[in-house]
């Protein structure tokens, strides 16, 4: 078996960047591990593709990478072991990785199962959009906003003519409004989800979240004037979203300012906020906080992003969604710290260097703390109806999930038994969440107490033959 | 209605489609090629039998499965792009721009 390294890193996006290159340059060993094919995570995705492209075709993307070329010559500088292709499938208490690598071989792509050990751990896994259930959701055309500017940053697809409709709320939304309008693309219309009051509710937050976060803040209401420019037709207030049509997405229906809506409609994005992607951390047994305003499970990290296991930490969006800025600060400082349980950094040095991140953090949250309240989740009830499924690989419903826990399924684990929610590929990544909320609803207790989905390896399905072909690191 | 179309510019590479070659764009994954073509849904959900939908192009909802170079089960949105690749997907869903 391999000598564990110092430092493994799961995700190779602003914070697991700013982790593992922070880290290397202490000396410390480090393996850093990522799905993807290149650098960057979700929000600097394709990074060096797009910051090197024309600045009149995609290059107008690059408005929001912000950070990221100094963050990818860093990596492409540091002697670190970076490894892309890499799926992570478990990872055990004592830190040892099981992977599958993809590989280019020849014309070909090859995957091999690799092993690893590390004496630390930092989680940056990021996050993903957060479920929002609805008759038709299912439907191909569907899609969540993040996934329509991955295919705009991956492939530079932009929607066509008039067949895109945004629904949902969020700076996401707002962003890819923005994006695909200086590429010329537009949305027919928007359909705004956010119960009205929202702004009010928010309203006092404002003074302290200008004061944290200026640029932020200035970013947001200048993507919000846009909007407003963008020549979509917004319809606010919306309830009971329906997508149709038979093989694919043909029209919404909809109710706003007391009326039903038909629209036409051949594509459309989905967004709600996002929440961190918590499987590793779940399947490593880490304690999780519901946080209740964001209406998601966190996992409990201390200031450092430490998490209840000494040897772990979370940073970036997968401790708490704070976004790209933080995420960077985030990773440093998981680095920093966990140099110095390893004997790699003094005390007193790596406190010199944590102090004024810590306060930078603090003082930027209270622009997040006024966000979260603006965009607080769409309530579930809005939307669902008995037979919108909730778990989309199992197609399993709302009235199924109901009468589960009628029956006395007091919690997730025991819904998946009883109707398979939770059972398909995805492993509860998208009916999670949903079944959380849900259940809390149903039996009014905290999701604190009825728990989450249990995860188990592998996080994700592995074939036979993977196994036969199997080559632990020598 | 048009789904979607392409911006910008990049190398092509060549894949093979259900036997058909297709052109697409170096770096990008399966399934935005995919997708670029006016491919909808790549395969049947096996449960309920109703096409599947790519939801969120980053490795979390699987609705993009199809076969990559002989390997069932593929998630097509993490998978790059490679000159010759072979990709089969289930049945078609609202193939070609209509
Ligand atoms: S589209 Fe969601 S996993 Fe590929």
């Amino acid at each position: 078996m391999t000598e564990p390294v110092d430092l493994a890193v799961i995700g190779a996006g602003p914070a697991g960047l700013a982790a593992a290159t922070t880290a290397a340059a202490h000396g410390l060993t480090v393996l850093l591990l990522d799905e993807q094919a290149e650098p960057g995570g979700q929000v600097w995705r394709q990074a060096e593709r797009i910051l090197g492209a024309d600045s009149s075709g995609l290059g107008k993307v690059a408005a929001s990478y912000g950070g990221a070329r100094e963050a990818v010559a860093a990596l492409r500088q540091s002697a670190l072991d970076y490894r892309p292709g890499a799926t992570v499938f478990d990872v055990s208490p004592d830190l040892r990785l099981s992977w599958l690598q993809r590989e280019a071989d020849g014309g070909g792509t090859r995957h091999a199962i690799r092993e690893g050990a590390a004496k630390a751990l930092i989680l940056a896994t990021g996050a993903m959009e957060r479920p929002l259930p609805f008759p038709g959701w299912t439907l191909p055309g569907v899609m969540g906003v993040g996934a329509l500017q991955t295919a705009l940053k991956v492939g530079g697809l932009r929607p066509g003519s008039e067949g895109l409709v945004l629904a949902g709320q969020g700076p996401l939304l707002l962003l890819y409004l923005a994006q695909i309008a200086a590429l010329g693309g537009r949305a027919a219309a928007i359909l705004d989800l956010a119960p009205p009051g929202r702004m009010t509710a928010a309203f006092p937050g404002l003074p302290q979240a200008f004061f944290g976060d200026p640029r932020t803040m200035i970013r947001g209401f200048g993507l919000l004037l846009r909007r407003a420019l963008s020549g979509a037709r917004i319809y606010r207030g919306v309830t009971r979203l329906a997508a149709l049509g038979d093989e694919s997405l043909e029209h919404l229906s909809f109710e706003s300012g007391g009326r039903r809506h038909e629209l036409p409609c051949s594509l459309l994005g989905v967004h709600d906020g996002v929440i961190p992607s918590t499987q590793v951390s779940r399947l490593l047994g880490l304690e999780h906080r519901w946080h209740d305003e964001r209406q998601c499970f966190e996992p409990l990290c201390d200031p450092d992003g430490r998490s209840s296991d000494a040897w772990v930490w979370i940073a970036g969006d997968g401790g708490g969604v704070e976004g790209a800025d933080l995420a960077t600060l985030r990773g440093t400082l998981a680095a920093l710290k966990a140099a110095e349980h390893l004997g790699r950094l003094p005390t007193a040095e790596s406190e010199k260097a944590a102090a004024p991140l810590r306060a930078r953090r603090a003082r930027q949250q209270r622009a997040r703390a006024f966000l979260d309240r603006l965009y607080a989740p769409v309530p579930l009830e809005n939307h669902l109806t008995d037979d919108t499924p909730i778990c989309r690989c199992e197609g399993v419903t709302t009235a199924a999930v109901r009468q589960a826990v009628d029956q006395g399924a007091g919690g997730p684990n025991r819904v998946k038994t009883f109707t398979r929610c939770g059972m398909g590929p995805c492993q509860g990544r998208f009916c999670g969440p949903s079944l959380v909320r849900l259940i809390a609803a149903e039996t009014g207790q905290p999701p604190d107490e009825t728990g989450a989905l249990r995860i188990r390896p592998p996080l994700k399905p592995i074939l036979l033959g993977d196994y036969l072909e199997a080559e632990p690191e020598l | 209605m048009t789904w979607f179309v392409r911006t910008g510019s990049g190398e092509a590479v060549r894949v093979i489609v259900d036997g058909a070659p297709l052109e697409a764009r170096a770096g990008e994954s399966v399934a935005t090629a995919l997708l670029a073509a006016g491919h909808r849904s790549f395969a049947r959900n096996p449960a309920s039998g109703a096409p599947n939908g790519t939801y969120c192009l980053i490795g979390q909802c699987f609705g993009c499965l199809c076969t990559i170079d002989g390997r069932p089960q593929s998630q097509a949105c993490l998978t790059p792009v490679a000159e010759g690749m072979v990709v089969e997907t289930g049945e078609q869903v609202g193939t070609g721009d209509d």
